[in-house]
């Protein structure tokens, strides 16, 4: 038994070695061949090493039962055994006797030997080889990448940031705008020929038929421009492979091409800006007609008057229409009429140089009639013919039979007749007649200020009235006066200008008629120098009674004259006026005053009679003051009020304080763009793209910028188009910035200068405050 | 003459637990001799007691680290720093070692070879303490590392700066459409350099210097929206020296009252303009005894029939004229009075003559030094004049006050101010005939002002400061000052993700100042703050960015440095000999072997 239990132990580790040999075995196999398959595979390779590993495990199974195998080897190892190793495993009562002796010679020689199972050096060898192989591969193996992963290197490359790729190893080729031609087509009435063009920004007239023709490098599905408010337009594919579509343009636009390749991805172009060149309407220029012109009526008055029209494409039409107005007030009638120039107008011709003459009285018109004249064109643009028209001319006849009226200061009056005009009037005809002096001829000249001087004249009779003299009512050349206690006769140098004061006609001065000027009066009038002053007698200067006799120096009217200053007449009633003597005389000097004006008037010296005008206006002022007179009012006296007491003692329960809220909201032009601004300096500093919440703030703020280019405020197309760009990622890295920047630099430009006041800082120094206020407490 | 010290260096900074040891020390020996005494065997007892001692002092030796100082020879090395003739310096050395800071070149050098490459300038006494003397090349060091400097005998050869921005003042913070100035000085090597400036408006040239030599830097500039900027420094259109940053603060709001007497153009135009701005305005005026018209403008109503704390309080701004102030009893004219103190700013019109009010008034509400003037005041506009009534008094300048508007050198508007508030005076009685004229800017430009330097300020907790070196550059020393009244302040700092506490210090004299060191290591805005309060930004420079303002900054630096040490540091001639001492430590295996040998010794001896 024991001996069995020794060949058992034999066996024991005999099999336990062999075991070893066969986990050598196995990892010399298994190794390479998982790194290899590792390399490739990847953890797959972990299978084949079990698998491996199972199948020598396996064949161990079959070593262990055997028992042959051991003896075998023991019995080629060691000689001395016999080849009787096998008997020691067989039981005695098994055995024959000789087996039986053998069995115990190979006992004795087996306890004589040592015996061990040396884990065979091949083995060993055969591991060292594998991990040689191993490490060979291992270092090797990146040298060996190109030739097994290049499939997958090109499929990477291919990957867009579109849609998911098919499972299949196809590379996918992105369409391309091969060309983009705009075939732009001016409306027939510009006789502008069609051409092309393939810019980025092309100008183009107004109303043209654009048509976009696109050709593709690769398969398309589907085209469409995307105008800037969202509108679409579809491309349609036309049979030599060209995609085409039109439209007629009326404003400026910009769009983009986006199209659609076979996998579904859609990918859009840069924008494109197309600019309308307005169709402006005529210019029309009228000469040689004031806007207001007033003329005394004849029957042959003529106006005539130049028109130049021009517009950029041509003119189809012109006229003049003429409003006549009869009557004023409630009666007031309109006649409407059109007239021609008498031109035939061709639709292409862009210019024309137009004469007209209107004879005022072929149209109905009268004294105190006024026509309104505006001239109409209408230029050549199919549709819509553009009219433009000019301000309104005013054309009337002066109706001198009455009185108009004017506003002065919001107060109207009435103002008198030309021929009673003011002396304040006077005086700025004659400043004016001076400062035109240099441009007139002194026929011309002599005859304005004669009339000037006619003025005068009737003014001084007009105020001579007030002090009793007589006065023209009746204009005109041969307007006289009838005074029944005067004859003429040879003897009479004066002329029928005379005056009457209380009853009795006087003789002032030896004068003549208006438009005759009586030399030598003048010739002793002109040489005085100063303006005579006020005579201080109220009786001078006039004479009472007419005869003839009268004028005889030793006469007893003479004598009178002499001992006036020293009675007075209260007998006459004409003497007896309203002004006191100091305003009579003042009225008197202002009188004296108008006379020298008148002369130097009549002289042709304006200038000179500049003087006495303002003299008189001085007096006559002077008198307008003193004749005014203040009456006291009489009647109810109410009380004194004491203000003191009575004010702010009123009952006010019944009055309510009156309270307003408002709200005026100051809103920013473009909140959004504003709001961007700082988000875009964030993205700068961290060069990073926005992030979801940006995203959205940015894309309002695009499309208020999208509404500024349309509007054509500015041309901000191409920050929008890098905004659109950084929005969708698809820009190079280096070109970051410069988008950001570009775009950051648009929007400052947009938000207005913020001028609003604003609150100073303080820091909180407590410490600060207690002592400040300790200090003034 | 070298000698040694029992005592090691380090226990010299621990005197008690070299007292201690030393004590402890003194009680074995004691002890130890006294057992070997008191054993019976009294053989050898010399051998015996002498093991014992050496054994003990052994130990000790052992325990305290003995050193010795050393004198050694002085040396001489040169120190090349950024901008030195390196090539040149090696090559003519004469023997003396080259050290060059491996910051300050980017390309390698090899050790035992000149030049030697050292990491800090701190080393070269502590590997090199045979060098006393040193030549120093280039720029310069840095301003914190000068100090490590002082032990040395120092001969300064320092370059010039190659050129570039040497000084840059920028503001910080900015409020919102307030202009601002940048400004600085570049110096040009070569003709023809160009400077932009890009910020959130754009590329703006910010100089354009054809020749060399050197230029001063001035721009204005304006940003209209609140946020964070930064801007680039850009040279010849491609080189970026660098960028700094600038803080836009949202406007603030101000809210304005107006009291009135009775309603008028003058105030009627203010509110109007007041409202334009996006103001709250409140409006009061009398209709008869106690009976007020009240209008509210963007803002809610509220109870104005009598002033008092809580209606002033929010109220930033009142316009108020004389004759509405004496229709107001006592007691609330001091309600104005205290909400004045508290930061109130209050504007008097006054639109009667000086005569006719109160003196009592006079004091209190028109406290300025007031003397006889004209009753018109001829406003200069766009070559022309425009005539504004005013009352018949000139404030003269004095101090105190401060003038809000003038013309012609009379001033119609000044303000003084109380406490914490403003009481202003204005003198003009119609302003609003510059808006009927078309003058809408000029009223503008007079009102702002006005309203911004009377109006009841803003009022932050806790107010920052930075130092004046601009732009802030990363790893160097940065000190953050603040004012605020928290006791015992927590201090936060953030850049992107990280947040570092920072320990502030309370300056001795002012509990509310404080100040906190820093050393940025990110670039990027930073933002400092208190718990619990907003933040306060400020941006870092990059280590690559300005650095010609860094050299400049340095040269600067190591010029003053030296130039204050220059009489106690003179340069002595190189052969000169002078020595240094050196601390040795002793070897401490003799010590061991010692107690060794005492201790085998002593197991014999029991043998024997």
């Amino acid at each position: 038994m024991e001996k069995e239990k020794d060949i058992k132990d034999l066996f024991t580790h005999w099999l336990r070695s062999k075991q070893l040999e066969s986990l050598l075995f196995t990892l010399s196999i298994s190794l390479p061949i998982t790194i290899f398959l590792s390399l490739i595979l990847g953890w797959y390779s972990l299978l084949i090493l079990l698998f491996v590993s199972l199948f020598s495990l396996s064949r161990n199974r079959q070593q262990q039962n055997n028992l042959q195998s051991f003896t075998n080897e023991l019995d080629n190892r060691f000689p001395s055994l016999e080849h009787s190793s096998s008997l020691l495993s067989s039981s005695d009562e098994e055995l024959s006797s000789l087996s039986l002796l053998q069995k115990q010679k190979v006992e004795e020689a087996l306890n004589q030997i040592s015996i061990a199972f040396p884990i065979s050096r091949k083995s060993v060898y055969t591991l060292f080889a594998a991990l040689l192989i191993s490490t060979i591969m291992l270092l090797l193996w990146p040298l060996t990448k190109p030739f097994f992963h290049s499939s997958e290197a090109i499929k990477r490359s291919t990957n867009t940031n579109h849609s998911s790729l098919s499972a299949n190893d196809t590379i996918q080729v992105i369409p391309e705008i091969q060309t983009l031609q705009i075939n732009i087509q001016p409306p027939a009435y510009t006789a502008l020929p069609s051409f092309e063009s393939s810019a980025q920004e092309i100008s183009i007239p107004y109303y043209s038929n654009v048509q976009w023709k696109v050709r593709f490098e690769g398969s398309v599905a589907a085209a469409k421009l995307v105008f800037g408010q969202g509108k679409e337009l579809p491309l349609n594919k036309s049979n030599d492979n060209a995609w085409i579509t039109s439209q007629t343009l009326k404003e400026s636009q910009f769009f983009s091409l986006h199209f659609q390749d076979q996998y579904n991805n859609w990918h859009k172009s840069d924008y494109y800006q197309l600019n309308i060149i307005k169709d402006l309407a005529v210019e029309i220029e009228v000469n040689n007609l004031s806007q207001f012109a007033e003329y005394v009526f004849t029957k042959e008055k003529t106006i005539t008057f130049n028109t130049l029209l021009k517009d950029d494409y041509g003119i189809s039409n012109s006229y003049i229409v003429a409003t006549l107005s009869k009557g004023e007030g409630e009666s007031v009638t309109f006649k409407d009429d059109t007239l021609s120039f008498q031109q035939n107008f061709n639709r292409q011709k862009k210019e024309y140089n137009l004469q007209k003459s209107i004879k005022l009285t072929e149209l109905g018109m009268e004294p105190g009639d006024e026509l309104y004249l505006h001239v109409e064109a209408i230029d050549n643009r199919t549709p819509d013919p553009q009219l433009s028209k000019t301000y309104k001319y005013i054309i009337a006849f002066e109706d001198t039979t009455k009185v108009s009226k004017e506003m002065y200061g919001r107060m109207a009056i009435n103002r008198m007749p030309d021929y009673f005009r003011s002396q304040r009037q006077i005086i700025i005809d004659t400043e004016r007649l001076i400062s035109r002096k240099g441009e007139m001829t002194a026929n011309p000249f002599q005859n304005a200020s004669n009339n000037i001087a006619a003025d005068q004249k009737l003014l001084r009779l007009r105020y001579g009235q007030f002090l009793g003299e007589e006065f023209e009512t009746v204009i005109g050349e041969n307007g006289a006066a009838d005074f029944p206690d005067h004859v003429h006769d040879e003897t009479c140098a004066h002329d029928s200008t005379t005056v009457k004061v209380m009853g009795a006609s006087l003789y002032l001065a030896n004068h003549k008629q208006d438009g005759e000027a009586n030399n030598k009066d003048v010739a002793q009038k002109s040489n005085k120098k100063e303006a005579p002053k006020a005579k201080k007698n109220p009786h001078e200067g006039h004479h009472h009674g007419s005869s003839q006799n009268d004028r005889a120096t030793n006469s007893p009217i003479a004598v009178e004259e002499a001992l006036l200053p020293y009675y007075h007449v209260h007998d006459i009633a004409e003497e007896a006026t309203f002004f006191d003597a100091a305003t009579t005389a003042k009225l008197r000097a202002a009188l004296a005053n108008m006379w020298d004006a008148e002369l130097h008037l009549r002289m042709g010296e304006p200038q000179k009679a500049l003087p006495y005008e303002y003299q008189a206006l001085k007096l006559i002022k002077e008198v307008q003051q003193a004749s005014r007179v203040y009456v006291e009012r009489v009647g109810f006296e109410p009380p004194e009020i004491k203000v003191a007491e009575k004010r702010l003692s009123g009952e006010l329960d019944e009055i309510q304080a009156p309270l307003n809220k408002k709200k005026k909201l100051i809103k920013a032009k473009y909140p959004h763009i504003q709001a961007s601004i700082s988000i875009l300096e964030q993205m700068k500093v961290d060069f990073r793209y926005p992030r979801p919440e940006e995203k959205l703030q940015l894309q309002q703020a695009g499309e208020e910028l999208a509404s500024i280019v349309l509007k054509q405020e500015n041309n901000f197309l191409l920050e929008l188009q890098q905004l659109r760009s950084i929005m969708e990622k698809e820009i190079k890295v280096d070109q970051f910035l410069e988008y950001v920047q570009n775009i950051q630099r648009a929007f400052s430009t947009m938000v207005p200068t913020y001028e609003k006041p604003q609150k100073d800082k303080r820091g909180k120094h407590q410490l600060k405050e207690l002592y400040l206020k300790a200090i003034t407490d | 003459m070298n000698y040694w010290h029992p005592i090691s260096s380090s226990f010299k900074q621990e005197p008690l637990l070299q007292y201690l040891g030393i004590g402890i020390a003194s009680l074995l020996i004691i002890l130890l001799l006294w057992r070997a005494y008191q054993r019976a065997n009294q053989r050898f007892l010399v051998i015996r007691l002498s093991a014992n001692l050496l054994a003990v002092i052994a130990l000790l030796m052992i325990f305290l680290q003995p050193f010795k100082k050393v004198q050694i020879p002085n040396r001489t090395a040169i120190i090349a720093t950024a901008n030195a003739p390196l090539d040149s310096l090696v090559e003519n050395a004469n023997g003396k070692p080259v050290f060059v800071l491996s910051k300050d070149y980017s390309k390698a050098f090899f050790a035992e070879e000149a030049p030697i490459a050292i990491p800090h300038i701190s080393i070269l006494k502590d590997k090199y303490p045979d060098i006393q003397h040193l030549q120093l090349f280039g720029v310069g060091l840095p301003l914190s590392d000068l100090s490590y400097l002082d032990s040395f005998h120092i001969d300064k050869f320092q370059s010039a700066t190659n050129g570039g921005i040497l000084e840059l003042k920028q503001p910080y913070e900015i409020e919102m459409g307030r202009p601002f100035q940048i400004s600085g000085k570049y110096l040009s090597k070569r003709p023809s350099q160009k400077l932009e400036l890009i910020g959130p408006n754009g590329k703006e040239e910010l100089l354009m210097a054809k020749e060399e030599g050197l230029y001063n830097l001035e721009k204005v500039l304006q940003i209209n929206q609140a946020g964070r900027y930064r801007y680039s420094l850009l040279e010849n259109e491609k080189d970026t020296l660098g960028h700094f940053g600038v803080h836009v603060t949202a406007p603030s709001s101000i809210q304005s009252l107006i009291i009135n007497n009775a309603p008028n153009f003058e105030t009627k135009y203010l509110k109007n303009w007041l409202v334009d701005q996006g103001f709250a305005v409140a409006m009061r005026s009398s209709i008869s005894k106690d009976k007020f018209k009240t209008d509210f403008y963007n803002q809610s109503s509220y109870p104005l029939s009598r002033l008092n704390t809580a209606t002033l309080r929010p109220i930033d701004f009142l316009f108020i004229s004389t004759s509405a102030l004496m229709q107001m009893d006592k007691a609330e004219r001091n309600t104005l009075h205290n909400a004045v103190n508290e930061g109130l700013g209050v504007c008097v019109w006054m639109d009667m003559p000086i005569d006719d009010i109160p003196s009592s008034i006079q004091r209190r509400w028109l406290a300025f030094s007031m003397k006889k003037g004209t009753p018109e005041i001829s406003l200069p506009i766009n070559k022309d004049f425009f005539i504004l009534q005013r009352q018949a008094v000139d404030i003269p300048p004095s101090l105190g006050t401060i003038t809000l508007a003038e013309a012609n050198g009379k001033i119609f508007a000044a303000t003084k101010p109380i406490l914490f508030g403003q009481k202003a005076l204005l003198l003009i009685q119609n302003s609003y005939l510059l808006q009927l004229d078309g003058q809408e800017e000029t009223y503008h430009k007079i009102w702002k002002n006005i309203l911004e330097k009377v109006a009841r300020k803003k009022l932050n907790n806790t107010q920052w400061s930075l130092p004046k070196e601009r732009p802030i550059l990363i790893h160097q020393p940065l000190k953050l000052r603040f004012l605020s009244s928290t006791p015992s302040p927590k201090v936060f700092i953030q850049n992107g993700n990280a947040t570092y506490e920072i320990p502030a210090m309370q300056y001795p004299f002012d509990e509310e100042r404080w100040e906190l060191n820093f050393i940025p290591k990110e670039e990027g805005w930073h933002q400092a703050y208190l718990e619990g309060e907003s933040s306060f930004p400020f941006y870092v420079s990059g280590e690559k960015e300005w650095l010609d303002r860094r050299q400049a900054a340095v040269i600067k630096a190591n010029s003053y440095h030296f130039s204050a040490l220059k009489e106690q540091r003179l340069a002595k001639k190189e052969n000169e000999q002078s020595y240094i001492t050196s601390k040795e430590a002793f070897p401490t295996w003799p010590f061991f072997l010692v107690f060794l040998v005492s201790m085998i010794t002593l197991w014999i001896e029991e043998k024997l």
